[in-house]
Formats: structure tokens, sequence, C-alpha cells
């Protein structure tokens, strides 16, 4: 994975996010991790695709941050946040490194949201369908 | 003091930084007043609203997986915590977004513009906050929480309330 790669995690709800971007507790980790995709690279259709065969249910919206701005957080935090790039399933990451602390994981966790993208699916649900060859 | 209390079942006193109030319940809803009588605001259906969404997020999220996604439930005694704190938010201080977190700890949230607070309480009662305001990130623990709400929470909250 390089530093610029785009990392996703896929919003199926609307109470993840408002107009102002993507709220914190989409950010906070389950089991000391947040579950991302590894989009770079992506055609938009193909991106919303991933996420509806993979993330478990129909994405609505992405919360997207390049890996650099992970590390950066980390830095910026005194935390040791960072990405792991596992593919199982297929372009799946971790970003883990989120401290022990509860007030220091909601700092990061804050952070972290902030420096997200939110981009948010137009087409709705069946957009970008992954089509099997 | 104007009567203004149309049918007042109870008063509470309520005091902070030198300011002196009084609310009460009357048949349209809840008011505050100073000391003087004049009218201070009336919040009755925000503080009414917020506390139903906290009952509704208690109800959705008492069970284990009450996210789909393996999110440990909010306790019993996590969920009275909760409500103490909720209530105890003083009347000058706009009623938070409340949310529960993947380990069962329900949230408050305030925003002004790019100002944030947040503040996350479990089942010991132990209110952990956050702080991004103007630049400056604070967070901590507060470990007294009783039933007033926390001076150190007011103090993180009062550049929003100037906003």
């Amino acid at each position: 994975m390089k530093q610029e790669d785009r990392l996703s995690h896929f919003l199926n709800e609307e109470s993840k996010f408002s107009s102002t971007g993507v709220k914190r507790r989409t950010m906070m980790p389950r089991n000391g991790s947040v579950s991302v995709f590894m989009t770079e690279g992506m055609k938009e259709e193909a991106v919303w695709a991933h996420g509806d065969a993979y993330a478990g249910s129909i994405a609505i919206a992405r919360a997207d941050i390049i890996a650099r701005q992970v590390d950066e957080v980390g830095a910026e935090t005194s935390s040791r946040l960072h990405v792991i790039f596992d593919n199982d399933p297929p372009l799946h990451a971790s970003i883990t490194g989120f401290p022990d602390e509860k007030d220091h994981v909601l700092l990061v966790a804050q952070v972290l949201a902030d420096k997200c993208g939110l981009p948010v699916r137009r087409g709705g649900p069946g957009e970008g369908v992954l089509t099997q060859e | 003091m104007p009567a203004v209390f149309e049918e007042t079942h109870s008063c509470q006193l309520f005091i902070y930084s030198g300011t002196t109030a009084v609310e009460a319940p009357t048949r349209t809803g809840v008011l505050m007043l100073n000391a003087d009588g004049t009218q201070v605001s009336t919040y009755i259906l925000e503080r009414k609203a917020v506390m139903e969404e906290l009952r509704d997020l208690y109800r959705k999220a008492r069970t284990v997986n009450w996210d789909g996604d393996n999110g440990a439930p909010v306790s019993p005694v996590a969920y009275e915590w909760a409500r103490k704190l909720l209530t105890s938010v003083p009347l000058h201080v706009p009623a938070p977004e409340v949310s529960v977190d993947p380990d069962g700890h329900v949230n408050f949230d305030w925003t002004a513009g790019r100002n944030r607070v947040a503040a996350a309480i479990d089942e010991r009662g132990l209110v952990y906050f956050i702080s991004l305001v103007d630049g400056n990130r604070i967070r901590g623990v507060i470990r007294d929480f009783s039933r007033t709400f926390p001076v150190r929470l007011l103090d993180e909250l009062r550049p929003l309330l100037a906003t």
C-alpha cells in the first residue's frame, strides 16, 4: 500500500454522517480497529459495488481517507495509528493502533473523522452493481 | 415575580455562575425564569425530544449486536448514568446530540461550527470527554459525576455557548 492510497469505510446509515461530515462514532474502533477498503484507482461505480459486495450491507456513503493521513492522525494524537492491509475480504485493510484510554480513543476517532472525505452515493443502491463474469 | 405560573407542580432552583433562575412546569411546558421574573428561555420540546431519543437509543442498543456489527449493548446502569448526565445539563447549554458507541457507552456531542465538545459515559458513571475548540485538543476523564453537571465539562463548553 502506498502513502497516497485512498481508503474507504462504507457507511450504511444516515446517522453516521451529516451535512457537515463524517461523525466521530463512525471512526470508533470495533475490536480495536476500523474496517476500510483500499479503493485507490477504482472507478466510482466499482467502489460502491465493492462496498455492497464486501462491506456487509448496501452503502449509502463513504468515509474516505488517505493512508498518509492515518499516520498523520497517529502523530498528531500521540497514538500508534496505522493501516494493516490483509486483503480479506478483497482489498480489505484495518486502521488499528488505537490507544487504550477511552478519552484518547474519542480524540483519535474525532480527528480521523474530521480528516475524512464524504462521498455520498447519488444513484442510490444498485448504482455500480458488481457484475460477475 | 409576575404571575406566570398558570399551573405549577414544582419548581427547581437553578444556580450557576452567579445566575439564579427558577425552572417550573406550566400548562404549555417548562419555563425558565430569571430571579426577577423575566423569562430566560423555553426549552420544552428540545429537551424532551433528546430525552426521548436517548430512551429510543437505549431500547435499540440494549442487546448484543444491536448495530449488526457486534456492538456491545448499553447496560441498564449505563443508561441510568446517561439519563442523569443529560438531565443535569444546565438550561443555558443546548441539548446535545446523543448516540451510542460500539462499546456500549452513551455519547453526548455539542457542536458549534468546527468547534466541538463530546462526552461519553460508561456503566461506572465515568465521563470521558474531548474538546476540540479553536485548534486546541483536550481530553480527560471526570470521575466524580453524581448529579450535578461537571464543572470541567461546562468550562469546555463555554466557548461554544459564546458562538
